[in-house]
């Protein structure tokens, strides 16, 4: 009988996850847990930042069976094993996997963005371009290395886009064995936006042309922003074939927005669908950051540099920005201020908001956000763009 | 680093350029055409009603001046009338405020006052 409950007992114990725990294990969860902190206590992108630590620290216990690493490691991919044995976030992962989740949130952010200040001065698309040189200095950086293969690159490069959907997008498509480090970088690079970006600004501007206050923006006509969005998918998606996906859910939530005869739509795609799919999306992400993939031999160092380039990515792209905004300065005989051209970046609003704080610094009676807005939504259809040339070019 | 980086680099850019440049020259030509055929549209309205106006207008009181009025304030009502009515506001135009006294009862304003109060 004692002999009995000593067996039940040891054998309980060697198969919880205590006795399968390893110490690589124990460092993700670690990791998780600082991820979880900085997204709780000091609020870095707590919306996306919690289910993705969370799934982190949930895929890594031993023995959960959420995640199966190497189901999705088979070459090709088995899905008909995946839906027998796979796990919960195996399951909702195929939302990524199959890119379903990226243009998703696109449909919610086209709901969400006022593409007004673009449309009323048009030069801004060029700003929205200059700052994705970030991107493809980022490629070469990381092709320089040697340590990348040219969709790993291309993935990594990406992150300077600072998008998160569409570095999520692209990575699953190029380069799926990276998309736990470059997720993370790309969305804590996010919201640090307002650390990395005034340094670069203050340091390429003077203060005499932070000091520039801009004219105001001509009102825009709704015809005009409800054509917007039709002129853009067509004209961008018979370019670009491939960056299809996530134009054309951008722009099909503005004309949700803009049109005004679907609010229910609007409602929903720019409410609930985005949050659940940031729920979906964000825990499987997490989960992708496996103890069993940092095992793998070069992995670390891998995520390693694409801290770094990713900061590289980041920084090269605010600073093109802000160059390129000095450039038009120039040609225009004054009238632009430079700090707009950071906002080139993405990271909608955040980028725009630390332009007219940079900008409110120099000269207290400065507003550059509206102007600023233009280049920051350029900056979210260039990404786009560049994403689809990458996945076009190496893919 | 090989010729095959540097080309996906500068087409890559190259694309981008382009494509962008296009939305630019697009964006502009249609907005030419729509305001032209507003204009146009606002010309004939004109000319069929001469004395009626073509912009929205919404007087608050016509007997009142704008002094003691701070530009401040009077852009302040002029926004709240503006997202009051819906629209872009273009073509709005507020000719004069005029401060109107009390109509509620004392009791009513004291208690509303209270309850502002709570909130800030």
């Amino acid at each position: 009988m004692w002999q009995d409950f000593v067996n039940a007992v040891s054998g309980l114990i060697q198969e919880s996850g205590f006795a399968n725990m390893t110490p690589l294990h124990l460092l993700m969860i670690v990791i998780a847990c600082v991820f979880l902190y900085l997204a709780i206590a000091k609020e870095y992108e707590p919306l996306l930042l919690v289910p993705i630590s969370f799934g982190m620290l949930a895929a890594n216990l031993p023995l959960g069976e959420l995640m199966h690493p190497h189901l999705w490691d088979a070459n090709p991919i088995d899905y008909g094993a995946i839906l027998q044995q796979g796990g919960l976030f195996d399951l909702l992962y195929l939302g990524v996997k199959l890119g379903i989740y990226p243009p998703l949130i696109f449909l919610g952010i086209g709901v969400m963005t006022d593409f007004g200040p673009l449309i009323s001065n048009p030069k801004s698309l060029l700003l929205g371009a200059a700052a994705q040189f970030g991107i493809f200095g980022t490629y070469l950086g990381a092709m320089a290395l040697g340590k990348f293969t040219e969709k790993q690159a291309a993935s990594i490069a990406i992150i300077g886009g600072a998008d998160g959907p569409t570095a999520i997008w692209l990575t699953t498509k190029l380069a799926p064995e990276l998309l736990g480090p470059i997720a993370l970088a790309a969305y804590s690079y996010m919201a640090l936006v307002p650390v990395i970006q005034p340094p670069i600004m203050k340091a390429l501007t003077t203060k005499k042309e932070r000091e520039i206050v801009m004219e105001q923006l001509r009102p825009v006509s709704k015809t005009e922003k409800i054509l917007f969005p039709i002129v853009v998918t067509i004209l961008t998606v018979l370019i670009i074939p491939s960056a299809a996906p996530l134009i054309a859910m951008l722009m099909l939530g503005n004309l949700f927005r803009e049109s005004g005869v679907v609010g229910r739509l609007s409602e929903t795609a720019e409410n609930a669908l985005i949050n659940i799919i940031t729920i979906f999306l964000g825990l499987t992400v997490g989960a992708t950051a496996s103890a069993d993939k940092l095992s793998q031999p070069g992995f670390g160092l891998q995520a390693l540099l694409i801290i770094v380039l990713g900061l590289i990515a980041f920084s090269v792209g605010t600073a093109a920005g802000v160059l390129f905004g000095k450039i038009m300065n120039w040609f225009s005989g004054g009238k632009v201020n430079p700090l707009i051209g950071s906002a080139g970046v993405s990271a909608v609003p955040m980028a725009a908001r630390v332009s007219q704080k940079v900008g409110q610094e120099a000269n207290p009676e400065n507003f550059l956000l509206m102007h600023a807005m233009g280049p920051n939504v350029a900056g979210v259809i260039g990404s786009a763009i560049a994403a689809g040339v990458l996945l076009y070019m190496v893919g | 680093m090989d010729l095959r980086t540097l080309n996906i680099v500068l087409v890559g850019m190259v694309v981008l350029y382009v494509v962008l440049t296009l939305l630019i020259f697009c964006i502009k030509i249609y907005s030419a055409i729509i305001s032209k055929f507003s204009n146009r549209k606002n010309n004939s309205d004109n000319n069929g009603n001469p004395g009626k106006e073509v912009v929205e207008t919404t007087s608050v009181n016509s007997n009142s001046t704008n002094h003691g009025l701070s530009p401040e304030l009077i852009a302040v009502i002029t926004a709240a009338i503006a997202a009051s009515m819906g629209g872009s506001g273009t073509g709005l135009k507020v000719r004069s405020i005029k401060r109107i006294g009390h109509t509620t009862p004392i009791w009513n304003v004291a208690g509303r006052s209270e309850y502002i109060l709570t909130r800030l």
